[in-house]
């Protein structure tokens, strides 16, 4: 009996092994001591192609300098006479155009003091699924692990509550039962409330996907925080809006410490209210709401009467309080979604969103009248002053809130041309000066 | 072959030669001849590719190419430009691993529309 194989039976097992390392879907190779390829299947050859800088692999240890030079050093550097040298030791290639980071798996065995054997894949895929999977941990872990600046919920299609948990209650203070099939409304001041802010939100993140609003809320204790709101729709493959997840931030000690800063450059020094620049900031953003949900928006210009003879009569001093006052009063007559403005010397504006000429009126009454019965008290002396004030609306020509103001101030200068301590609209026939 | 050895040399062999051409010319030449069907099958497998490679015809022909016998070509380089570009000539320098030795080669890529298979002729 022939115990040896035939040609013909060496040759089939030979091209049986060929086609298995041909078509085996890891990368293969047996280099020497100085990192020479001596075979190589053809993934190695694949896996390494992209990499290297040459027409042609001869040498692992070259192929690898860019983005591996250990791999020369461990195998260089490793003393033993045979044994593992690194194990799936993880090589950063970098990216790849468009697609995720190139990131190879390597083997390297050290068989005698000339050959190491070398296993290396390519597990991209993998570590870009292990990142995600890290990174969404991680934001579930920020948001669920007692940072109780986070609050979770979702809204149905109409925008109502229905789903609240412990991070909800533990931002504004209500249980599940509290807000249930209510709106965001619940958290706003009733004033920004009735405005509609809360709705809104939910409108645009169903026109846009998401929307980010931020602004002051209100606990259920009362007290207020200053919230980040990021409203993001949820649809179904169809386009269809099936609901909205809701996730509020309480950013209050952010905010005062970015405030120091925000305060220098947003604020009048003098007074405290908004400067020019933020003003018309704010101003550009009711414009847009304006034009987005049409509901009326007026401006008011006041102006302090015979300021200058203020200045002469008592000093610069007394003038700066005169207009710390004005600004005081303005202040405590407004809503907390109201603009107040300096926009210049003893020049104030104001913007009343959501009123219109009539209700403008209303108020650029009431503070006349505030103003003229109060008593600015300076080292002593007793300073009565008096205000004019214009008010204006947009619609018709008055398109925006630049126009608006020049509409309000020529009312303004209707009332400054007679008998000052007055009140005007824009539209002559309005006017009650 | 004297006479028609510039028509059948790597550069200048057409499809239309290779679809006209007795096995036993594609046989004799030097350089290997892989011809697929349209499903991606080997259906030309020359001698010269058959020893260089180290496989023999009978066992590759009727084999997905690129995912049975060749998964190394298999990528944009080489597998993808057929799928691409309906008319092919194209000629890249690539890097083969034939019996376990990387081996510097050139392939040439030939496809049409009216012909019945795609070709590639690899150069050592």
């Amino acid at each position: 009996m022939d115990l040896m194989p035939s040609i013909t039976e060496l040759q089939a097992e030979n091209e049986s092994l060929l086609e298995f390392l041909y078509v085996c879907p890891v990368g293969l190779a047996r280099i020497g001591a100085d990192g020479t390829v001596e075979m190589m299947n053809p993934h190695a050859a694949q896996i390494l192609m992209p990499i290297t800088r040459e027409p042609f692999i001869t040498n692992l240890f070259t192929v690898l300098e860019g983005c591996a030079p250990e791999i020369r050093n461990m195998a260089e550097g490793f003393a033993e006479p045979r044994g593992t040298v690194c194990e799936a030791h993880r090589i950063y290639v970098g990216p790849r155009d468009g697609t995720d980071t190139v990131v190879l798996s390597c083997t390297m065995i050290k068989l005698d003091a000339a050959r190491f054997m070398v296993v290396m894949s390519d597990i991209s895929r993998q570590v870009a699924q292990e990142r995600r999977l890290k990174q969404t941990e991680a934001w579930f872990a920020a948001i669920l692990n007692g940072v109780n600046d986070f609050a979770l919920l979702t809204l149905d299609s109409n925008g109502r509550i229905n789903s609240w948990n412990e991070s909800g209650f533990r931002q504004t203070g209500y249980r599940e039962e509290e807000v249930l099939r209510r709106t965001l409304n619940l958290f706003y001041y009733p004033e920004e409330a009735i405005q509609g802010r809360a709705l809104q939100q939910v409108d645009l993140a169903r026109r846009d996907g998401w929307h980010i609003d931020e602004g002051w809320r209100r606990r259920k204790d009362g007290r207020r925080y200053w919230c980040q709101s990021l409203v993001a729709a949820l649809k179904e493959d169809d386009g269809q809006v099936t609901g909205y997840s809701v996730v509020l931030r309480d950013v209050t000690e952010r905010k005062s410490n970015g405030d120091d800063l925000r305060r220098l450059l947003t604020t009048d020094h003098l007074t405290g209210v908004a400067n020019r620049a933020r003003f018309f900031e704010l101003a550009e953003a009711e414009e847009f709401r304006w034009s987005q949900y049409g509901q009326p928006l007026s401006g008011l210009m006041i102006d302090a009467d015979h300021f200058k003879k203020i200045n002469d009569a008592y000093g610069h001093h007394a003038g700066d309080a005169v207009l710390k006052a004005l600004a005081a009063t303005c202040k405590s007559m407004l809503r907390s979604v109201d603009i107040l403005g300096r926009l210049g010397g003893e020049e104030f504006a104001i913007l009343l969103p959501t009123i219109d000429i009539e209700g403008a009126l209303i108020v650029a009454e009431r503070l006349r009248r505030e103003v003229a019965n109060s008593v600015v008290e300076v080292d002593g002396v007793e300073i009565r002053y008096t205000v004019s004030v214009g008010c204006a609306t947009m619609g018709g020509r008055v398109t925006n809130t630049s126009r608006l103001l020049q509409a309000a101030d020529e009312a303004l200068y209707s009332v400054k041309r007679g008998t000052r301590n007055a009140v005007a609209a824009y539209s002559p026939h309005r006017a009650i000066a | 072959m004297d006479g028609s050895a510039g028509a059948f040399s790597f550069s200048a062999l057409t499809l239309e030669a290779i679809e006209a051409a007795d096995p036993a010319i594609l046989d004799a030449l030097p350089f290997g001849i892989v011809g697929l069907n349209q499903s991606g099958e080997v259906d030309v497998y020359n001698a010269t590719e058959a020893r260089l490679a180290g496989l023999t015809r009978d066992g590759v022909l009727g084999k997905h190419f690129f995912l049975a016998v060749a998964p190394c070509m298999n990528n944009y380089l080489v597998a993808q430009r057929f799928e691409d570009e309906r008319r092919l000539d194209a000629t890249i320098d690539y890097v083969l691993t034939f019996r376990m030795r990387p081996t510097p080669v050139k392939i040439r890529l030939l496809q049409a529309p009216e012909a019945r298979r795609r070709y590639l002729l690899i150069q050592r």
